[in-house]
């Protein structure tokens, strides 16, 4: 090839050159090299494109995410309606509030009070006010405690005790949890301390 | 900044559009400059002229994507700068390379006189790209816009030197039976 014929085909390659210069920015911003991608494809359908695919990844994740959920409910489910013991074994956990001790001494029969809603509360109340669980306000004890039962249903109650001030009132919840073959163990889950007006509010309310 | 606020400062005639423009496409101007020159410093030049350039054109433009707007100023600044360098070493990059490869894809004359019409070039060039797979159509706009090394290439899309090359040869061989039947001469 001649040096003019050279000069002619390069000048016609650079044309190709120069003509692949002006495609589309469409087809530049799709090969755009990885470093400047977030800046080239601002507000540009890639962009859109790349925030479409990040959702679908997203949902790709929950989704899979929601099957494995729904697989550990579904097993838990099964076992816990299937294996009494480890129906037990699960209440156990949520209701951690007797100890290995204390269910032996149910089962040998030394606690029975735990299966008699009364004496349970009676019992916390005494340990209420022997350890002084809340400062300056003790149960009020006249010949025995002053109370009024608001039953929810029949293995939730709610006792209001009367304290030695006018104003404040003991909002005692207690649940009966199952326990082996027994009508069930009553235990207080927790306690408030509320205004009289609550109080009665309460006791109208029910 | 975004886009349509940096075209808002170059419309005010701020002159914090220039700033703007080099702190967000900077980087990019030069990476393509430098791809066709290989030196920093006429790389460096090339964009400053780019943002001469876009001064210039913006107003009467109003580019939707300021990214390619600025990416074809610096390409043709640059291939401009390198034709003045074609006789001197300083053009030994991927230019030339680039500029051989491409005979392939010219169509052999029939009609010299034949007026060519860049536009109707252009999108011919589109369309044979727009009907490849996704990964070639990339791998070609890598190497013949962006200039980028193979090596580069083959890289960055996890392929060997080889296959990048193979793939650009048949889609050079493609190209130029496309053009011939499109009644393209060059």
């Amino acid at each position: 090839m001649s040096s003019g014929e050279r000069r002619d085909r390069i000048m016609k390659n650079e044309k190709l050159l120069r003509a692949i210069g002006a495609i589309s920015d469409d087809l530049l911003e799709e090969a755009a090299p990885k470093e400047f991608t977030e800046d080239i494809l601002s507000h540009s359908k890639f962009k859109i494109g790349r925030h479409l695919a990040w959702f679908w990844r997203v949902h790709r994740v929950a989704a899979l995410v929601g099957v494995v959920l729904l697989s550990i409910s579904m097993t838990f489910a099964t076992a816990f309606a299937a294996s009494s013991t480890f129906r037990q074994a699960v209440i156990s956990i949520f209701f951690p509030i007797y100890s290995d001790n204390e269910i032996k001494e149910i089962d040998n029969g030394h606690r029975t009070g735990s299966f008699d809603k009364m004496d349970v509360l009676f019992t916390f109340l005494e340990k209420f006010n022997s350890e002084n669980m809340e400062d300056d306000l003790k149960a009020k004890k006249d010949r025995g405690f002053v109370y009024t039962l608001l039953p929810e249903n029949e293995n939730l109650i709610q006792a209001i005790v009367e304290s030695e001030h006018p104003d404040s009132k003991i909002l005692v919840r207690m649940e009966r949890i199952a326990y082996e073959e027994t009508t069930g163990l009553w235990q207080v889950v927790s306690y408030q301390i509320i205004d009289a007006s609550t109080a009665n509010k309460m006791k109208k309310d029910h | 900044m975004e886009d349509s606020k940096i075209i808002e400062l170059y419309w005010a005639r701020s002159e914090d559009a220039i700033s703007e423009t080099a702190h967000k496409y900077g980087r990019y101007c030069h990476y393509i400059s430098y791809n066709i020159l290989h030196s920093n410093e006429d790389a460096e030049e090339c964009v400053n002229e780019t943002y001469l350039g876009a001064w210039k054109s913006i107003p009467p433009h109003r580019p939707q994507r300021l990214a390619t707007f600025l990416g074809k100023i610096t390409r043709n600044l640059s291939l401009n700068r390198f034709k003045q360098y074609t006789a001197d070493k300083r053009g030994n990059g991927q230019t030339e390379f680039v500029l051989s490869e491409l005979e392939d894809c010219i169509p052999e004359p029939r009609s010299v006189e034949q007026a060519i019409d860049e536009i109707i070039v252009v999108k011919s060039i589109e369309q044979f790209l727009y009907a490849q797979p996704k990964m070639k159509r990339i791998i070609f706009i890598r190497r013949y816009w962006y200039l980028n090394a193979i090596r580069d290439i083959a890289e960055q899309y996890g392929m060997s030197e080889s296959k990048v090359t193979s793939i650009l040869f048949r889609l050079r061989r493609e190209l130029k039976c496309h053009l011939e039947k499109e009644g393209i001469v060059l």
